[in-house]
C-alpha cells in the first residue's frame, strides 16, 4: 500500500483537498441531524400507544335540535347507540367517550393522594369520560385491579356525600405518579380542593391520551378513565372497535346507522387513525421535507465529489501516464484514486462528527430537538463514506484509461 | 466594459454546456430549498399584522391558583385566557379605540335547501370592534354595530367559503342564516382572509384558518355556549349550571385591546391594576400584581407560536445552500484551471490581473444570477409541493421579500463561490505557458 | 538486449493510415550506450514508446533482455517497464505533489519492496545523482538540471537493465545538458544499456553509436560518417500542463 505517498501528496494540493472534506463534513453533519430527527419524530409517531389503533373507529355527533337538551334523552339515545352500534355485523365493541384519544383535543384535571400534604404539588391529570365495555372496545390490557362493574356508571344521589368521586381506572404511567412506591389499587385520589374523592379499582398497562406529542403527563401516557354517560347537548362521541379488517365497510355505514337511530345531529366518522395524522400532520411533513433534503444532499454532494475527482483526474493525466511508464498496473491507477479518495472522505467524515455534533447542539438549543444517537452518526457517516466510494469509481476508471504512452508525448 | 465583460461569460458558459447547466442547476436547486424553507419559516413566524400589531394588545392578569403560578417553568406568566367574571369587567374600560373579547364555539349550520345536510362549524363570539381592530376585510355588507353588541340582535358574519356553499357566493346580506335552531340575519360577508397565523386566538393550532361564522359575544349566556377551544381552570367550583361555571375561577377567554399612543397605553394599565386591586378587595387575585399588555409579536413569542420545525428548517435550508456553494466552488475551479493555457496568453498578450479576475468574477455572477432565477421558479414548486403535503392547510408563498432575498442569496452564492477561483486562475504567470518547461 | 525483427507500427484514424514503423529492424546488445536521432515525425518517438512497452505494435517480433514481449497483456508489460526499464523524459514528468524522495520511490512501490530496501535504494540513486541534499524538496522548488537529475535517479533506482531517454536534455541548458550525459555515461559504465533520443548533434556523438531514424526506417552511422544535419535541431514543443498545485 501507498497510503504514506498518497497523503502527503494530497497535503501538497490543499485545495482539492479541503473542499471535498468540507463537503463531505457538512453533509455528514446535515444528514445524520436529519435522520436523526426524522427517525425521532416516525419513532415517535409508530410508538405503542396502548390501544387497537388500527380497528378503531370513531364516531362524532353534534346534536342540533332542541330535543338534546333533557338530560334524559341524551342518555337514553347514548344507550341506543351502544345496543345498536354493539349488534352491527363486524363489531367488536363499541363504547361513549367524551375526547378523543391522539386527537390532540382532551379533558385534564389534576389529583393527588388523599393523604398527600395539601402544599404539594399535584399530578396532571388528563381523564376519559367512558361508558361501559371501554377497556374492551379500546383494546387496552388490566394489569392490576378490575374492570368497571355495573354500579360503578350509576350518577350518586344529588347532594351525597363525595358525589361527584367515582371508581376510576389509571393507566401504570397514571399510578406510578401518583404512588410510586406502588400498589395505587384501592387508594383513594382527590382533586386540589378536595372536594372530588376518587377510588382507584383497576390498573392498565398503557393508553396514550389525547396528547402523545406533549411532554405533559408522561408524554401522554398518565390517563384516567371515569365512568360515566359522556354524552351531552353539545357532543356525542362514540369509539367503535370492528373485526381485523371490517372497518372500511364500518365505515361508510355507521353515519347511516346513526341517523337512522336519531335525526336532529350531524354525524361526522373517522378512523382514529386519521384523528392521530391529522394530529401529527405537521410531523408527517417534516418527515416528507427531511427525506428530500436528506436525497438532494447526498446526490448534490455525489456530483460534487464526482466533479472534483474528475478534475483532478485530468489535471493528473501527464501523472498517471509517467506512473504506466514507470510501471503502475491499471489496477494500481484505479486504487490510487480510490485510496485518495477514501482518505479525504475518511478525513471529511471525521470533521464531519465534530460538525454534526455541532449542529445537533445548536438545534437542541434553538429547537427543542432529541440529542442525537450514536447509532445514527454511524449510519450516516458509513453512508458518506459509501457515497464517497461511489462517487470516486467512475473517474478513477476513467483514469486507468490514460495509456502509458502519453509520459512520451511533448504537450 | 461589464457589458463586454458579461458577453464574454456567456460566451463562456455557452462552450461546455453540459458543464454549464450542472452548475446553474446546483445554484438553482440550492437557491429553491433554501428559499422555500425561509420562506415557511418567515411566513410561520412573521408579523401577520404588520401595520398594526404594535398597536394591538392581548391583555393578561393573573387570576390564577395563588400556590402554583400558570406556568411553573416562567413564573412571571399570567394566564394565557381569561375568565368571564374579568372579561366582563374589563370591557367596561372606555380608553381602548378597540376592544373585544372572544371565543370559539361549535355550532350547527342548517342549510335552508332541503337536500343539504345540517354540518357543523366553528363560531366566533366576538364584539363588533372585533373586525375593524383586526383589519378583517369585507366584500359585501360590514360588521354589526356596538349596538348590536348590546341587544345583542341576531346578527352574523359569515366568510366567503360559506357564502359560497350557502348563497352561491352572491351579495347575501340581509338573508337568513340558521344556526343551532335559531335564524341569524347576514350583516356582513367577508372577502378572502388568511393571516398565516391565527393571531387572535393561539391557544389550539395556532395556524388554522379563521373562523368560517361570526356572531355577537353576548349570546354567550342566553345559548349557553362553551368553547371549543382551551379552558383551563384551578378551583373547583360546586354546581352544574351555566352560570355556575360563568362565575368560575375558568379562564377561556381572549381579550384583544387596540391603544393607538403611550399615554394610552400607561392610562389602560393603571385601569387594568386599579380592577385587580379592587377585586383583590372581594378576595379573589390573591397572586402578586401581575397585568401585562403584550404587542402581537411579544404574544406570539410568549405561546411559542413558531414550531420548532420551521426553525429546524431554515438552519437546514442555510446550510444546504452553504454545501451548494461550496460544490460549486469545486467546479468552477477545476473550470477555469483548465482555462489556465487561455489564460496564459491573454495574460502575456496584456491583461491584467484585475481584469481576468473581473472577468471570471463575472462568470460566477452570472452563474449565481441565472441559477437564481431558475432556482426562484423552482422554490415556486417546491412550495407547492409543501402546501400540498399539508392539505392545503397553509399557503406558502413568495412575496416580493422572499424574492428579494432568495436574488441576493444567489449573487452572493456567486460571489463567494466565485471568488477563490478567479483569484486562482487571476494568479496564473503569463509566461508558462508561452515556454516550454 | 534489444532485438527487433520486421516491426509494423500503424497509426489509424478514421480516413488515414499512417505507417509510423514498416519492417523496422533493430538490434542494441547489452551494455551500449547508443544515440537516436532523425527529423520530426520521422518515429523516434514511436520507436521508443513501442521499444519501452508504452506502445502496443501491429506486427514483428520483439525479444527484450531474451524475453519475447511481443504478445503481452497490460499487466505483464506493466511488469516489465517497472522492473527492466528506465525512463528519462524530456519534461522530466516528476509528480509535482510529490518530493524529491516520493517521486524517487514510484517505481519501488510498485514492486512490493520492503520499507527499508526502498530507502536504502532510493538514498543510493540520490547518490549517484547528487541531490541527496534535495531529498525533502519539492519539483517546483528545483532547477530544470536538479529535476532531471531526480528523473535520471527516478530511472536508475529499480537497477533496470535498460535506460530509455527521450530527448532528456531536451529543456536543459548546455552546461546541464552535459551534467545529464555524465551522469547517463557513468550509468551505462555500470553496466546498463542506455538508449537516448535526441536532436543534439553535440551529445549525440558523446555515444559510441548512432541511429539515423527517416521515415521509420533506420541509418546505422559511425561517428566519423556523420553528415550535416538535414533537420532544424531546434524542435519546437508547446508545454505540457504545468498547473498541478
Amino acid at each position: 500500500m501507498e497510503l504514506g505517498p498518497i497523503f502527503r501528496a494530497l497535503m501538497y494540493n490543499k485545495s482539492r483537498f479541503w473542499l471535498i472534506t468540507l463537503e463531505v463534513a457538512l453533509t455528514l453533519a446535515i444528514v445524520a441531524n436529519c435522520v436523526n430527527l426524522l427517525l425521532d419524530t416516525r419513532r415517535e409517531f409508530l410508538r405503542d400507544t396502548g390501544l387497537d389503533e388500527p380497528n378503531l373507529l370513531v364516531i362524532s355527533t353534534t346534536p342540533f335540535d332542541d330535543a338534546f337538551d333533557e338530560d334524559d334523552f341524551v342518555h337514553a339515545l347514548e344507550e341506543e347507540d351502544l345496543r345498536r352500534l354493539r349488534s352491527t355485523p363486524g363489531v367488536v365493541d363499541a363504547m361513549a367517550i367524551q375526547q378523543i384519544p391522539l386527537s390532540g383535543g382532551g379533558s385534564a384535571t389534576g389529583r393527588r393522594p388523599i393523604d398527600a400534604p395539601p402544599e404539594s404539588e399535584g399530578t396532571g391529570m388528563p381523564y376519559f369520560r367512558v361508558s361501559d365495555h371501554a377497556l374492551q372496545t379500546l383494546g387496552v390490557e388490566l394489569t392490576a385491579g378490575r374492570d368497571f362493574a355495573e354500579g360503578d356508571f350509576e350518577e350518586r344521589e344529588e347532594g351525597s356525600e363525595n358525589e361527584l368521586g367515582r371508581n376510576v381506572i389509571l393507566t401504570q404511567a397514571a399510578a406510578d405518579a401518583l404512588f410510586p412506591d406502588g400498589g395505587a389499587v384501592g387508594q383513594q385520589i382527590q382533586n386540589s380542593g378536595g372536594e372530588i374523592v376518587d377510588v382507584v379499582v383497576g390498573v392498565v398497562r398503557k393508553m396514550h391520551n389525547s396528547w402523545p406529542r406533549s411532554e405533559f403527563a408522561a408524554n401522554g401516557e398518565v390517563v384516567m378513565l371515569k365512568p360515566g354517560s359522556p354524552g351531552s347537548a353539545e357532543r356525542m362521541r362514540y369509539m367503535v372497535r370492528s373485526e381485523p379488517g371490517a372497518i372500511d365497510s364500518l365505515y361508510t355505514e355507521v353515519e347511516a346507522l346513526m341517523l337512522q337511530t336519531q335525526s336532529g345531529r350531524v354525524v361526522d366518522v373517522q378512523t382514529l387513525t386519521e384523528y392521530k395524522e391529522d394530529y401529527y400532520s405537521d410531523a408527517l411533513v417534516m418527515i416528507k421535507m427531511l427525506t428530500s433534503v436528506v436525497v438532494l444532499l447526498l446526490v448534490v454532494t455525489a456530483l460534487g465529489i464526482v466533479g472534483l475527482t474528475s478534475f483532478s483526474v485530468t489535471q493528473r493525466t501527464r501523472q498517471i501516464g509517467t506512473r504506466r511508464a514507470l510501471g503502475a498496473t491499471r489496477t494500481d491507477i484505479v486504487r490510487y484514486f480510490l485510496i485518495e479518495n477514501w482518505m479525504i472522505t475518511g478525513i471529511g467524515i471525521v470533521i464531519g462528527i465534530v460538525l454534526t455534533y455541532g449542529l445537533n447542539y445548536a438545534l437542541v438549543q434553538y429547537a427543542d430537538v432529541p440529542t442525537i444517537e450514536w447509532t445514527f452518526l454511524i449510519g450516516g457517516a458509513l453512508a458518506m463514506w459509501l457515497t464517497g466510494i461511489l462517487a470516486a469509481v467512475a473517474p478513477a476508471l476513467r483514469a486507468s484509461t490514460v495509456a502509458p504512452e502519453i509520459a512520451t508525448r511533448s504537450v | 466594459m461589464l457589458a463586454y465583460q458579461i458577453r464574454i461569460a456567456f460566451k463562456s458558459l455557452r462552450r461546455n454546456p453540459l458543464q454549464s447547466g450542472l452548475l446553474i442547476a446546483g445554484v438553482a436547486l440550492g437557491i429553491a430549498i433554501s428559499t422555500s424553507f425561509v420562506t415557511t419559516y418567515y411566513m410561520l413566524s412573521g408579523d401577520p399584522i404588520p401595520e398594526k400589531s404594535d398597536r394591538l394588545f392581548h391583555v393578561a392578569v393573573d387570576s390564577w391558583d395563588p400556590d402554583n403560578g400558570w406556568d411553573s417553568d416562567h413564573p412571571e406568566y399570567a394566564p394565557n385566557q381569561l375568565t368571564y367574571t374579568d372579561v366582563r369587567g374589563l370591557m367596561q374600560s372606555d380608553l381602548p379605540t378597540y376592544q373585544s373579547a372572544a371565543f370559539k364555539a361549535a355550532m350547527t349550520v342548517q342549510p335552508e335547501a332541503e337536500n343539504e345536510k345540517p354540518y357543523r362549524e366553528i363560531v366566533r363570539m366576538a364584539f363588533s370592534d372585533f373586525f375593524p381592530m383586526f383589519n378583517v376585510p369585507f366584500q359585501y355588507g360590514t360588521g354589526w354595530s356596538r349596538s348590536a353588541d348590546e341587544g345583542p340582535d341576531p346578527v352574523v358574519v359569515i366568510d366567503a367559503e360559506t357564502n359560497r356553499k350557502l348563497f352561491g357566493g352572491e351579495d347575501s346580506v340581509g338573508r337568513t342564516l340558521r344556526l343551532d335552531n335559531r335564524d341569524y340575519t347576514v350583516v356582513g360577508v367577508l372577502d378572502e382572509w388568511r393571516p398565516t397565523i391565527h393571531f387572535y386566538d393561539v391557544n389550539n393550532n395556532p395556524f388554522e384558518e379563521p373562523e368560517a361564522i361570526y356572531l355577537p359575544f353576548n349570546f354567550v349566556e342566553p345559548l349557553e355556549l362553551q368553547s371549543s377551544g382551551n379552558d383551563s381552570g384551578w378551583k373547583f367550583y360546586a354546581g352544574n349550571e351555566f352560570q355556575d361555571f360563568l362565575q368560575s375561577e375558568s379562564v377561556w377567554l381572549q381579550l384583544w385591546v387596540q391603544l393607538d399612543d403611550r399615554r394610552q397605553q400607561e392610562e389602560y394599565k393603571s385601569f387594568l391594576d386599579a380592577y385587580v386591586m379592587e377585586q383583590k378587595k372581594a378576595g379573589r387575585f390573591q397572586r402578586p400584581l401581575n397585568n401585562r399588555i403584550y404587542p402581537v409579536m411579544e404574544w406570539l413569542e410568549r405561546e411559542e407560536v413558531t414550531p420548532d420545525q420551521a426553525k429546524v428548517m431554515l438552519i437546514i435550508g442555510a446550510l444546504f445552500l452553504i454545501v451548494c456553494s461550496v460544490n460549486l466552488i469545486g467546479i468552477l475551479l477545476g473550470k477555469f484551471l483548465a482555462r489556465a493555457p487561455e489564460v496564459g496568453v491573454r495574460r502575456a498578450l496584456g491583461a491584467s490581473r484585475t481584469s481576468v479576475f473581473m472577468q471570471h468574477l463575472v462568470e460566477c455572477e452570472l452563474i449565481g444570477a441565472l441559477g437564481g432565477a431558475l432556482g426562484l421558479g423552482l422554490s415556486v414548486l417546491v412550495l407547492r409541493v409543501i402546501n400540498r403535503w399539508f392539505d392545503n392547510q397553509f399557503q406558502f408563498q413568495l412575496d416580493l421579500t422572499m424574492v428579494l432575498a432568495a436574488t441576493l442569496l444567489a449573487l452572493a452564492a456567486g460571489f463567494i463561490a466565485g471568488v477563490y477561483p478567479s483569484w486562482r486562475i487571476c494568479r496564473v504567470a503569463p509566461a508558462t505557458y508561452l515556454k516550454i518547461q | 538486449m534489444i532485438n527487433m525483427q520486421n516491426i509494423q507500427k500503424i497509426y489509424r484514424t478514421e480516413h488515414v493510415e499512417t505507417h509510423a514503423l514498416s519492417g523496422f529492424n533493430l538490434n542494441i546488445g547489452s551494455g551500449e550506450f547508443v544515440s537516436l536521432m532523425g527529423p520530426s515525425g520521422s518515429g523516434k518517438t514511436t520507436l521508443l514508446n513501442v521499444a519501452g512497452l508504452l506502445d502496443a505494435f501491429d506486427g514483428g517480433s520483439y525479444i527484450l533482455d531474451g524475453e519475447d514481449v511481443s504478445r503481452l497483456n497490460d499487466r505483464q508489460m506493466s511488469r516489465i517497464r517497472n522492473e527492466k526499464i528506465g525512463f528519462i523524459f524530456q519534461s522530466f514528468n516528476l509528480i509535482p505533489d510529490l518530493n524529491v524522495f516520493d517521486n524517487v520511490d514510484v517505481p519501488l512501490r510498485y514492486r512490493g519492496l520492503a520499507a527499508g530496501a526502498r530507502r536504502e535504494r532510493i538514498e543510493e540513486a540520490l547518490e549517484i545523482v547528487g541531490l541527496t541534499s534535495r531529498i525533502s524538496h519539492y519539483p517546483a522548488q528545483l532547477s530544470g538540471g536538479q529535476q532531471q537529475r531526480v528523473a535520471v535517479a527516478r530511472a536508475v533506482v529499480g537497477t533496470p537493465k535498460l535506460i530509455l531517454a527521450d530527448e532528456p536534455t531536451g529543456n536543459l541548458d548546455s552546461a546541464m545538458a552535459n551534467e545529464i550525459m555524465d551522469l547517463l555515461e557513468k550509468i551505462n559504465d555500470l553496466g546498463t544499456t542506455v538508449v537516448i533520443v535526441t536532436h543534439d548533434p553535440e551529445l549525440a556523438t558523446r555515444s559510441p553509436r548512432q541511429i539515423y531514424l527517416l521515415d521509420g526506417r533506420l541509418v546505422d552511422l559511425e561517428k566519423d560518417e556523420r553528415p550535416a544535419p538535414l533537420y532544424n535541431p531546434v524542435e519546437n514543443g508547446t508545454a505540457d500542463n504545468g498547473m498541478s498545485a
